[in-house]
């Protein structure tokens, strides 16, 4: 499963669901090969979780919703 | 007074550019940054109980270090009050000039320069998700 570096203080705006970029961005276009729907592992540093990306078209925006019942804390 | 500047987990590079994305709670604005806690006066265990962080571990750093930081390498930050959780900033990083133009991503120098002084400490409060 992919690994995307992700900052989990973007929960802090939608605790459902991470925010990883927009498009026009670095952040975002890095995600320009997945698709919505994509399983991935999200690696928050000193947490990971399994999440499920989705791409928002009205905002342009690719989140990732965490499924938690995965998270795992990494040895920082 | 402290004024802290909170995030969860740890503050290192990858995470700090990373989490440098647009605040989509403003579509008429160009409001892009790091989310924070941020309130003067309150203490970092307050802060980071009002972030209800995930993350096993917390970052903080008193405001003024962080701005001497960045400062030193040509650039201002901003401490935006944004929607969010708790005491929720945007922390905003901008060219030092007077354009004082925003960035809308985090040059890599500033990003080296905040992940070097963060300072780290268990999360008190974690929040577990359902």
């Amino acid at each position: 499963m992919p690994r995307i570096i992700a900052d989990f203080n973007t929960l802090q705006v939608d605790p459902e669901k991470v925010l990883l970029g927009t498009v026009g961005t670095p952040n975002g276009d890095r995600l320009c090969t997945f698709h919505s729907g994509d399983r991935v592992i999200l690696d928050g540093g000193d947490l990971e979780v399994e999440a499920t990306l989705l791409f928002d078209d009205s905002l342009q925006a690719w989140f990732a919703i965490p499924d938690w019942k995965t998270q795992r804390e990494i040895a920082a | 007074m402290d004024e802290w500047v909170v995030r969860a987990g740890i503050a290192d590079l990858p995470r700090l550019m990373a989490g440098y994305v647009r605040h989509l709670g403003y579509p008429n604005q160009q409001i892009f940054g790091c989310s924070v806690q941020y309130q003067p006066g309150l203490s970092v265990d307050e802060l980071a109980k009002a972030g209800q962080f995930p993350n096993g571990q917390i970052s903080f750093v008193q405001r003024l270090d962080l701005e001497a930081a960045l400062t030193s390498l040509g650039y201002h930050i901003e401490l935006r009050s944004t929607k969010g959780m708790g005491f929720h900033h945007t922390l905003m990083v901008l060219y030092n000039d007077a354009t004082k133009a925003p960035l809308t991503t985090l040059p890599i120098d500033a990003a080296q320069a905040m992940a070097g002084i963060f300072q780290r400490k268990k999360n008190p409060f974690p929040m577990s998700r359902p």
